[in-house]
């Protein structure tokens, strides 16, 4: 499916600037989710959107940008495999076989943009020693121009050029290895999920989560529903650990 | 005596949740970011003095970094102290930055990411694949929404007013706070690895018999192949050497070749 001009250069423009809300006000305009609804508007189906957006930050739940990191850019893949996919069909096989890639590959332009603007702040100590406030203060907006490349130029040349490309390389592949990119797509949440479980106190929260299991799979309780049972007893945790303090506090 | 109204401070407040990544670098990380929130108040409080001026410019240059929204109660304290301790207060909050970042950037990161992230994410995750569903992206932008207008301002004008106080009297709070989404956070992921790991087994045909091996994991535990997977990646991501990026890897190399076999079907 190729796309008209006008519609890689909106998503071009949105991707840029959805990257400085990310670092500033972050309502959300860089989500995966967010994106492929976006961009599911601007080839004229947002359920795709919703879908190829929904199963691509099933990916990265338990990715932030802790300290800085550069991490797999599940963001432009949404917007590229809503794009391309054309309709929901093959929407799952095209997750994996193009979005895996894309958010890999484009890694690299965050750590360009992050390098890029080590030149801004070297301007800046420039600055800082003749005391000049307002360039100072230019200094860091322009760090705004790499940050919003970042997303920009891969977004871009993905969607100028990747249509052609998807079209080869899908009738190419055989029928079982797209299988394999379906199943692919499937279980690949257990990485997110994993990510997470590393990051939080997972041993000391073990009954919570086998709690969260047996509400879902043997009980079928929504995930929204788990949410606030769990939003109970953190409130129930958060109680007994503040009470136990003060009492501390009048024993002393 | 305040020196700066109510509309200026909101003022400061804004230019530190604008300005305070979009400088972000290698060498300094959010440092530029920070010297550029505070130039506003250096111009205040030091604008006549000369010297003061070089040397809050120069010490607020120093590498900083931690949760953004956790920031917003770092600069409140810092423009009170400074406001109060003039010039000779520079070296306190020079030594109060360096000091906070790194506790508040993994209190946020814990409180932010995981209400954000886990609950809200997972949220969205569900409804948006399994039901097709706009509701979830709502309710996770409107806690972004509510992060940034309500949240992010309280969490300011908490550190401008209880300055360096708020450390001690937070301290045990913010900890109960941290354990608490902890737990949800893991519940949560409980709840999703039921929902959105899709293992699911075919069947093998030996002796002239075909067993469908998902029955046989039904029997066991009702997603079986997702407790399992999770598992095998929990284990392995334990191990030295191995990386969130090579697990992926590892995944989608398993997904292909039991998918080439029809061992793990969709």
């Amino acid at each position: 499916m190729t796309l008209e001009l006008w519609q890689v250069v909106v998503l071009t423009v949105w991707a840029g600037l959805a990257m400085l809300d990310a670092l500033s006000f972050n309502i959300g305009m860089n989500g995966i989710i967010q994106t492929g609804i976006f961009t599911g508007l601007i080839v004229g189906n947002p359920e795709l959107g919703l879908v190829v957006g929904g199963t691509l930050q099933s990916y990265a739940l338990g990715i932030g940008t802790y300290g800085g990191a550069s991490i797999p850019n599940y963001t432009t893949a949404a917007m590229f495999v809503t794009a391309i996919a054309g309709g929901l069909d093959n929407v799952e096989s095209f997750i994996t076989m193009y979005g895996i890639p894309i958010a890999t590959l484009t890694i690299m332009f965050d750590v360009a943009a992050r390098f890029a603007n080590t030149a801004f702040q070297h301007a800046a100590d420039r600055f800082v020693i003749t005391g000049d406030v307002k360039k100072i203060e230019l200094m860091n907006w322009l760090g705004t121009i790499p940050w919003s490349l970042s997303r920009a130029l891969p977004v871009f040349f993905a969607l100028a050029f990747g249509p052609e490309l998807v079209t080869q390389i899908n009738k190419a592949v055989p029928a079982q290895l797209l299988a394999g990119f379906r199943v692919a797509g499937k279980i690949l949440p257990a990485v997110g999920f994993t990510i997470l479980l590393r990051y939080l106190p997972t041993v000391k929260n073990a009954a919570y989560l086998i709690l969260g299991f047996v509400l879902v799979s043997y009980m079928a309780v929504p995930v929204l529903g788990v949410s606030l049972i769990g939003g109970a007893a953190a409130i129930l945790i958060f109680k007994k650990l503040t009470e136990s303090a003060q009492g501390g506090d009048i024993d002393e | 005596m305040s020196k700066f109204t109510k509309k200026e401070l909101r003022a400061l407040n804004f230019r530190w949740i604008w300005q305070s990544q979009i400088g972000w670098n290698y060498e300094r990380m959010q440092g530029l970011g920070y010297l550029s929130t505070m130039l506003p108040v250096i111009e205040k409080l030091y604008g006549k003095d000369a010297k003061a001026k070089d040397y809050a410019l120069r010490v607020h240059s120093q590498f900083f970094n931690t949760q953004p929204a956790m920031g917003d109660i770092i600069v409140g304290m810092d423009i009170a102290i400074e406001e109060a301790g003039g010039a000779n207060a520079i070296d306190t909050v020079a030594a109060i930055k360096s000091s906070l970042m790194g506790p508040f950037a993994g209190i946020g990161d814990t409180i932010f990411g995981v209400i954000g992230g886990t609950v809200f994410g997972s949220i969205a995750v569900d409804l948006a694949v399994n039901s097709r569903s706009y509701v979830g992206i709502a309710i996770w932008t409107i806690w972004n929404l509510s992060v940034l207008f309500l949240l992010r301002p309280l969490m300011f004008d908490l550190g401008y007013k209880q300055g360096v106080t708020l450390v001690t009297t937070m301290a045990h709070k913010l900890r109960a706070l941290t354990e608490a989404a902890a737990a949800l956070g893991v519940m949560v992921v409980g709840a999703m690895i039921s929902t959105m790991v899709g293992v699911k087994f075919g069947a093998i045909t030996a002796f002239g018999n075909t067993f469908d091996l998902q029955v046989l994991a039904n029997k066991i535990l009702p997603n079986f192949g997702a407790v399992l997977l999770v598992g095998l990646c929990y284990w392995l991501l334990g191990r030295k050497g191995m990386n969130s990026n090579k697990l992926l890897g590892i995944v989608i190399a398993i997904a292909l070749v039991l998918g080439w076999f029809k061992l793990l079907i969709i």
